[in-house]
């Protein structure tokens, strides 16, 4: 909620300011709450003046109202399918990861969620300058594991990723407003280039927050943390890539952790089915979510020590 | 503003904007949706209220006839507030073609059109969408005061759809603070203003909520009969559970609720719709070519 200042319009002087104040209008929407004419009969400023702060009100709060065919245009041109490294998984998200979206993996300990991080992460590396932000909560990125998972990837590809260590939510919180901070303004050529945001793991760092059993401020941090990442994804034109756990639904089924505010978030889902046999080198994907197409598609991989996922 | 209006403001209230009787007659009956209605569509995560609206507005945007080809659509203008940013214009795209070319080969006057053609047409039908990408609860206030404007302008405009309504609900209630009245103060805001524009201009709000809060009667409900086809019997009002302000629950006319069946293969997922303007529940499915509701 913005609060009216003077300097955002000539109208909006200190007397006018104090005049609104007396009358408990104190913020922007305070302001549209009120009808112009009512605030001329309250406060005495010129039917004018309420107008033209209104329309700049309007002009500086509201979001782009966009035509649907610049919409359809804009993002044909802008947008990019990033290729996740490995074939079958790609042919099941219809290409791989888009831009503009949020995709989840969703698994259990050990049926690699990382692995799959690292692969894509390799694999946006070796194709042209893009860059990559890998916020790490779990010590898990490990730029010797690109190298082996992606053939053609050499050293100072891996240059080209940022990594950030969180460990709570306030702190990835502020990493987020970081990053949108540099990409809006600019000016170094890293955020510029910016293609891929990979979160490996969101569920480490919201679990802490949501065992202090004030349900409001929890939901209240998930709600603010996914739209964040939308704003990232779909302000910026960038892929979104973040790991979760599965918990245990309530018809017995495993779904995706964090309750159901999250479960609303990602555009696309993709849940690795349990494994009993950790040894197995095989993991099942299915996609259990996706907004822009069929879901039910699965695919086999198979993660190997060496070398690339096959 | 209710006791006088400008000359423009007065063309834009009688004036007639495309009506939505018809529009999808499994749904809302031959008659339906009629100007002023509110329909809330509800839903967990995954039964399909994006999908959903998606499909509605291909049925808005698409005029009725083209080419002698038959679409059945109303050519209404859309505003689309999209506060989850899941609207994919390219599935929505993909659809119209979908429908277009499916209509084409069900007309019996054998029409051919070429894809030059048909991008101009379908660029035709998006000019009646309006996308608003929405990120807090302010800014979606603001903006609906911002598009009065637009409305004012275009007289096609019929239908403000929100996808979904919910989106900001906790983000409000730790806003707020301890007071109850200030965790909901702009979803009062925001339902006055949407009234003020319904009211007004003739227009049909179309929204989407998730539930927030696990149903505390949820034993009312027989669970198991949802990996059969018994459900469709059920009241699907049991599985509504409401957490919006008053005004908000005064504002809505209808209600739609959506479940998703338990189905034992996932490679067909299929789903429920009923709700007070529908006659008696309807199972659909949604694959490439978008709802395909069963008989």
């Amino acid at each position: 909620m913005s609060i009216l200042k003077s300097g955002l319009c000539v109208a909006l002087n200190d007397e006018v300011l104090i005049k609104l104040r007396s009358n408990c209008i104190r913020t922007n929407v305070d302001f549209l709450c009120k009808d112009p004419e009512q605030i001329v009969n309250i406060t005495g400023i010129a039917y004018k003046d309420v107008i033209s702060i209104r329309n700049i009100i309007l002009a500086k709060y509201s979001s782009m109202i966009v035509d649907g065919g610049d919409f359809y245009h804009s993002i044909i041109e802008c947008s990019t399918i990033l290729s996740s490294g490995i074939k079958s998984l790609d042919e099941i998200l219809d290409g791989g990861l888009y831009s503009r979206e949020v995709t989840e993996i969703a698994g259990d300990i050990a049926s690699g969620k990382t692995q799959i991080c690292l692969c894509t992460c390799g694999s946006t590396l070796t194709r042209g300058i893009q860059t990559v932000i890998y916020i790490d909560t779990g010590a898990g990125f490990s730029a010797r594991r690109i190298l082996q998972l992606t053939p053609n990837c050499s050293e100072n590809f891996v240059s080209r990723v940022h990594v950030f260590d969180v460990t709570t939510i306030y702190e990835l919180l502020s990493v987020l407003d970081k990053i949108l901070a540099l990409c809006k303004d600019g000016k170094l050529d890293f955020y510029k280039r910016l293609n891929l945001l990979i979160l490996d793991n969101v569920a480490s760092v919201v679990y802490p927050c949501l065992s202090n059993g004030n349900i409001v401020e929890s939901q209240g941090l998930i709600s603010l943390l996914s739209q964040k990442l939308k704003y990232i994804a779909t302000g910026l034109s960038v892929a979104v890539l973040v790991t979760n756990n599965l918990v245990k639904g309530e018809h017995g089924k495993k779904v995706a952790s964090l309750g159901r505010v999250w479960l609303n978030v990602p555009n696309v889902r993709l849940t690795i089915e349990q494994n009993d046999q950790y040894y197995k080198t095989t993991r099942k994907v299915m996609v259990t979510k996706n907004n822009r197409g069929k879901i039910g598609g699965s695919c086999t991989i198979n993660f190997t020590e060496h070398g690339p996922i096959q | 503003m209710a006791s006088k209006e400008t000359g423009i403001q007065f063309l834009a209230r009688l004036g007639s904007r495309p009506t939505l009787s018809g529009i999808e007659p499994i749904l809302f009956g031959t008659e339906g949706p009629h100007m002023k209605d509110v329909i809330e569509i509800f839903g967990e995560e995954g039964t399909g209220k994006t999908e959903m609206l998606v499909h509605l507005i291909c049925r808005c945007i698409l005029p009725e006839k083209w080419n002698n080809i038959h679409l059945g659509g109303r050519a209404a203008g859309v505003i689309l507030f999209d506060t989850d940013s899941k609207f994919s214009i390219l599935r929505l795209v993909h659809l119209l073609e979908k429908i277009v070319s499916t209509k084409m080969k069900e007309s019996e006057n054998s029409v051919t059109i070429n894809s030059s053609d048909m991008d101009v047409f379908i660029g035709s039908c998006l000019k009646r969408l309006k996308i608003v990408l929405c990120y807090n609860s302010d800014q979606l206030f603001i903006t609906l005061h911002s598009v009065e404007d637009l409305i004012l302008n275009d007289s096609s405009i019929s239908v403000i759809m929100i996808d979904s309504i919910s989106s900001f609900y906790w983000m409000d209630r730790q806003g707020g603070g301890d007071s109850t009245a200030a965790q909901e103060s702009n979803m009062r805001n925001i339902t006055e203003i949407l009234n003020k524009l319904v009211e007004h201009y003739n227009l049909t709000v179309l929204v989407s909520k998730s539930p927030m809060f696990k149903k505390k009667n949820e034993n009312q409900i027989d669970f198991n009969k949802l990996n059969t086809d018994d459900f469709i019997n059920e009241d699907m009002e049991l599985l509504h559970s409401e957490f919006l302000c008053k005004s908000w629950q005064r504002f809505v006319t209808h209600r739609l609720v959506l479940v998703k069946l338990l189905d034992s293969d996932n490679q067909s997922e299929s789903f429920i719709i009923g709700g007070d303007c529908c006659h008696g529940n309807k199972k659909f499915l949604i694959n490439n070519n978008g709802i395909c509701f069963m008989s």
